[in-house]
């Protein structure tokens, strides 16, 4: 209280002195509020990119007014009574049934696209997207033989665009088709969820289906049909437990191929920007714990430094809370400015990459700016801060005017255990090394901001490291196949063992998956299910594998949903055939964002699951992969395809993650520049003194800036270590739960030099680098300064 | 015949000061010789200072020329000059300065280190010496805030001429120090100029001035008097102190 009305008496003389002292200290005033102005302007820029993309996504929803429940069947599954019996139903508004071709491959640019998509005729709801993103187009030209619109989900997945060539594989044979068009599909179209639709002309639709006709007989695996399903009003249902109970009731659920309802769509669609977003915040949250670092470092530096002055200033009857209040409202000043300009900054930058997350999301943004959370945001940063200066200043109290006017000198941090002694041969990095050990406590906060980089730096390449290829299904838990061979017919155990035959005769197989991937009712709900030939390949997590016909083994967020436990048995049903199931134990897998499980083959096969089992190859290396590949498929040509796999993530998804850490390393060292400047600034005014001696013994200001860098350098060495230390022990545990959300929960992370060298050398470099730039002015000191001080 | 060390042609400094010019030193001509004991004396406000820091290469004169070994220290490069400061010169202040976080006897030493064709062993062989001979070598692990302001001025002689400097100089080194320590840099300053040592010592304190063998008197940046005395012994004080107070006075200090 005393001083809240210190701080409105004194506030002329604070606004007086206040204005001196920020002229005076310009240096870290400006530094301050360059390092909100990062702060804030990445903050809103991040958050309102993540915004406009989630905004995109639900105004798209509205614009096409997607139904609530999305179902495939195979034609000749949906029938006519399952139809009215839905329409019926009371909890039911609207039902929409629509007929598709079935494409089981599409080819564009050698990139092959292996999920199940629909062909359509273009209708009434068609909407095609404007090239530049800004919205929908207003016409829908006529398709012509040949031509297709497809959603970009699908152009982002094979690295396709507008004019291109794509070759679909139906039952009917090859068709190839020129891109003509960007289809606007919110509830397909994401690059993250399988199921893609396409629109070909009225011309190719009839000749396609009349092709399939002609093929098959009864059971048409070609030709399918979707129902929508807009559920009534007064239903207080949620779409999931909606979805499960008009299942559980009619089982048009479990009839179908697959199901989506219009949540989860919007979950699936724009979890990646959730992901991406969350952990830039992340990070950008360790920065404002480094300028609270820095704030506060900075404050004490500055007190250690003005001691005397404080006293005179008490002496002449000013109270503590009025010099507090000098720093609180300088640097909350500071901060303020920052803030605002950073935000003022960011706007347009969040609109110019609004539509950063396109490739994923395949909607639009609509550019909107979240500012109640930018305001929760700013309101929680000025509170820090205050709280910061606040505990920073507490040391004024102490200061008593005539131990500060009698010269009561600062003390000397001295430690003579660390005390090496000064060498000839190094002398400039021994006197540097003296510095440092000398005042150890002024690089306290080094060691802290260098140990979060360093740390964040490292957790990102663990990330980039998983989500690369190879390690990204080692982090799943699975060991990623270099060789995959889709099936032309059911393969026998003779075909699996002639192909390992062909496979070993050129490279040892490392180990072998055979399994298909089907979505399977699991406790009445659709979820991916694999039914694997020998499911013991797949590494655990916790329990053992199934073994009998009746066990199940499933991923551990499926668990968490369903609250289920290991030993607890649920029920599973495929085309309206159901059966018990006992879950034995917990699998790392990422497929269908973790929402899913592994049954052995024998056990799906009780159900009347008959799919064909793929085959999947670890070889020991990969030198000889696209020889082995050609060899197979000249091979057994009529029994299978083979192809090498190359990554297993979409180049869409590598390319954010790219561009998320080349902000992060640029963000680190931008950081570093800063903080390193406004250190050297402070640590130069309080060695001045030091600095004019030692010219004054012949020391060159090479040498000196050379002394001061090193310092520098070893502070940042020391940091981080800290933080590669901290990084081995944390950063599996908060990326596992960070990602908890995209089906990875367990990091395998291997930390190799790289990973270990790059941040550290990146940081390291930096503050050599800046702490030597930042003492140029080392050469401005005359010797002369030290007599008129 | 005295042999030149150092010797300053129409040396000028000039500060800028509220937009015009302030000049300190006005061509100023002077000389310095081998093993000479030479006292600048002067107002407050003289230019003393900075003399001595024009003359020993801490500063740039304006205009004119210092010659020192036939070359111009003014036109000198940043490195030559700093070669030339720890080892042709020794630097006395009035503040002692000592680097707070180097030990009295690394203090000492680091400038010798600089010189890059002694060995290591023999600049810690003469820092020793040196030490002792200041009286401080009792204390040379200590800090210099652990020491007493005598005590450490002592070790800033040491510092000083560790690198057997031409030349060495003092601006007023007695000036922060009482009276017994006074003496004792003096005595020291007298026995390091009795083995041969050129000294050149700024200071207004008549005390220590009579230490010289020639005097010279700064007043508004021109040098407008020189003294010589007959060599200083012990003992000789009162009778220097009448002779200098009486050129002062004449010269209406
Ligand atoms: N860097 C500078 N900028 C402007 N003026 C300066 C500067 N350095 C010295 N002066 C001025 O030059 C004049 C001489 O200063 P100097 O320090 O040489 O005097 P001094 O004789 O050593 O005085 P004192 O006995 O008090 O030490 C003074 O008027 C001083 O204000
Ligand atoms: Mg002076």
């Amino acid at each position: 209280m005393a001083y809240l009305v210190g701080m409105v008496g004194g506030a002329m003389e604070i606004l007086t002195l206040l204005r001196a002292n920020i002229r005076h200290k310009k240096g870290s005033f400006l530094s301050v509020a360059l390092l909100t102005l990062i702060i804030a302007a990445s903050a809103v820029t991040i958050l309102g990119i993540k915004e406009s993309a989630f905004q995109g996504v639900y105004a798209s929803h509205e614009r096409m007014a997607t139904p609530d429940l999305w179902i495939e069947y195979y034609a000749y599954k949906l029938t006519d009574d399952m139809i009215s019996e839905v329409k019926n139903d009371k909890r039911v508004k609207t039902v929409k049934v629509g007929d598709y071709l079935i494409a089981g491959k599409g080819i564009m640019n050698g990139n092959e696209y292996t999920n199940m998509t629909m062909m359509m005729e273009a209708d009434a709801g068609t909407i095609l997207l404007k090239d530049d993103l800004s919205g929908v187009r207003d016409d829908v030209p006529k398709l012509k033989k040949g031509e297709i619109y497809v959603p970009q989900g699908l152009l982002s997945n094979v690295q396709g665009e507008v004019g291109q060539k794509i070759t679909l594989t139906t039952l009917g044979g090859e068709y190839e088709f020129t891109v003509k068009g960007v289809l606007f599909d919110p509830y397909l179209g994401a690059a993250v969820i399988g199921w893609k639709r396409y629109c070909i002309s009225e011309e190719d639709y009839k000749e396609i289906q009349t092709r399939i006709a002609q093929q098959e007989t009864e059971e048409l695996h070609g030709i399918g049909k979707y129902m929508e399903i807009i559920k009534s009003d007064d239903c207080p249902l949620t779409l999931a437990q909606f979805r499960r109970q008009l299942n559980k009731d009619t089982g048009v659920v479990d009839m179908g191929v697959g199901s989506l309802t219009r949540d989860m769509s919007i979950y699936y669609t724009t979890l990646f920007p959730q992901i991406i977003s969350s952990i830039l915040m992340v990070f950008i949250m360790l920065l404002l714990a480094i300028v609270l670092i820095v704030t506060v470092h900075s404050i004490s530096m500055e007190v250690e430094s003005n001691y005397v002055t404080f006293g005179v200033l008490k002496a002449q009857g000013f109270g503590t809370g009025r010099i507090r209040a000098l720093f609180m409202a300088q640097y909350l000043l500071a901060e303020f400015l920052g803030a605002i300009l950073g935000i003022a900054i960011s706007i347009p930058l969040a609109a110019a990459l609004a539509n950063m997350f396109f490739a994923i999301i395949a909607v639009p943004a609509v550019l909107s700016v979240p500012f109640w959370l930018i305001a929760i945001l700013l309101a929680i940063l000025f509170v820090l801060s205050a709280v910061s200066v606040f505990l920073a200043t507490v040391k004024i109290k102490r200061i008593s005017p005539v131990r500060a006017i009698s010269g009561a000198k600062e003390e000397i941090y001295f430690d003579s255990r660390l005390n090496l002694p000064i060498s000839k041969k190094m002398l400039s990095a021994s006197l540097a090394f003296r510095q440092f050990t000398s005042a150890k406590r002024r690089y306290l906060g080094i060691f802290a901001i260098v140990g979060i980089l360093v740390f964040f730096m490292m957790t990102i390449n663990v990330l980039s490291h998983t989500v690369n290829s190879k390690s990204a299904s080692e982090s799943m838990g699975l060991v990623a196949t270099e060789i995959d061979v889709s099936p032309k017919r059911q393969l026998t155990e003779e075909d699996f063992a002639e192909i390992e035959k062909e496979i070993g005769r050129h490279v040892k197989i490392e180990k072998k998956y055979y399994y298909t991937s089907s979505y399977f009712s699991f406790e009445g709900e659709q979820i991916m299910c694999q039914p694997y030939k020998d499911p013991s390949v797949l590494p655990l997590l916790k329990g053992r594998a199934p073994m009998y016909e009746n066990e199940i083994a499933v991923s551990p967020i499926l668990l968490d949903e369903f609250g289920l436990e290991i030993g607890d048995e649920v029920i599973i049903g495929w085309e309206g055939e159901k059966g018990r199931y006992l879950i034995t134990g917990t699998f790392q897998l990422m497929n269908d964002a973790g929402r899913c499980f592994v049954v052995s083959y024998e056990g799906a096969s009780k159900l009347g699951y008959d799919q064909w089992m793929w085959g999947c190859y670890s070889l020991e290396n990969d030198e000889e992969t696209e020889e082995v590949v050609d060899l197979l498929n000249q091979k057994f040509a009529d029994v299978i395809e083979a192809r090498a796999n190359e990554s297993m993530m979409d180049e869409a998804y590598q390319v954010v993650i790219l561009f998320m850490q080349i902000i992060i390393y640029a963000f680190s060292l931008l950081f570093s520049l800063i903080v390193v400047h406004m250190v050297c600034a402070k640590a130069f005014v309080q060695e001045r003194m030091d600095i004019g001696v030692y010219k004054a013994i012949g020391f060159t200001a090479g040498k000196l800036r050379l002394q001061f860098a090193v310092r520098f350098l070893t502070a940042a060495a020391i940091g981080s270590c800290l933080g590669a230390a901290a990084s081995y022990a944390f950063s599996a545990r908060i990326l596992g739960m960070l990602l908890y959300g995209v089906g990875i929960t367990s990091f395998k992370t291997t930390f190799g030099l790289l990973t270990f060298l790059l941040p550290v050398s990146v940081v390291c470099a930096g503050f050599f680098v800046f702490a030597y730039l930042s003492s140029r002015k080392v050469k401005e000191v005359e010797v002369r300064e030290l007599v008129q001080s | 015949m005295k042999q030149t060390i150092l010797s300053a042609r129409g040396l000028c400094k000039s500060f800028a000061h509220n937009g015009g010019q302030l000049h300190v030193l006005s061509h100023i001509d002077i000389d310095l010789y081998e093993g000479e004991f030479t006292v600048i004396m002067g107002a407050s406000g003289s230019g003393k200072s900075t003399l001595l820091y024009a003359l020993s290469g801490m500063d740039r004169a304006t205009a004119g020329e210092v010659l020192y070994g036939g070359r111009d220290i003014v036109k000198m490069k940043e490195k030559e000059l700093a070669k030339l400061r720890h080892s042709d010169f020794g630097f006395i202040f009035q503040q002692m300065h000592l680097v707070s976080n180097l030990t009295l006897f690394e203090n000492v030493a680091v400038p010798g280190y600089l010189d890059k064709k002694r060995p290591a062993a023999k600049v810690r062989e003469r820092t020793q010496q040196l030490l002792e001979k200041m009286s401080v070598s009792h204390i040379k692990d200590h800090l210099p805030s652990q020491v007493s302001g005598g005590e450490q001025q002592r070790c800033a002689v040491a510092r000083a001429v560790i690198n057997n400097p031409k030349a060495l100089f003092a601006d007023e080194p007695t000036g922060a120090l009482n009276r017994k320590n006074t003496t004792d840099v003096l005595n020291l300053l007298t026995e390091l100029n009795r083995e041969g040592q050129s000294v050149l010592m700024v200071t207004h304190d008549l005390r220590s001035a009579i230490r010289g063998k020639r005097i010279l008197y700064l007043e508004d940046g021109k040098i407008i008097g020189e003294l010589t005395l007959p060599d200083y012994k012990a003992g000789d004080e009162k009778s220097r102190e009448t002779q200098v107070n009486a050129w002062l006075t004449s010269l209406e200090w």
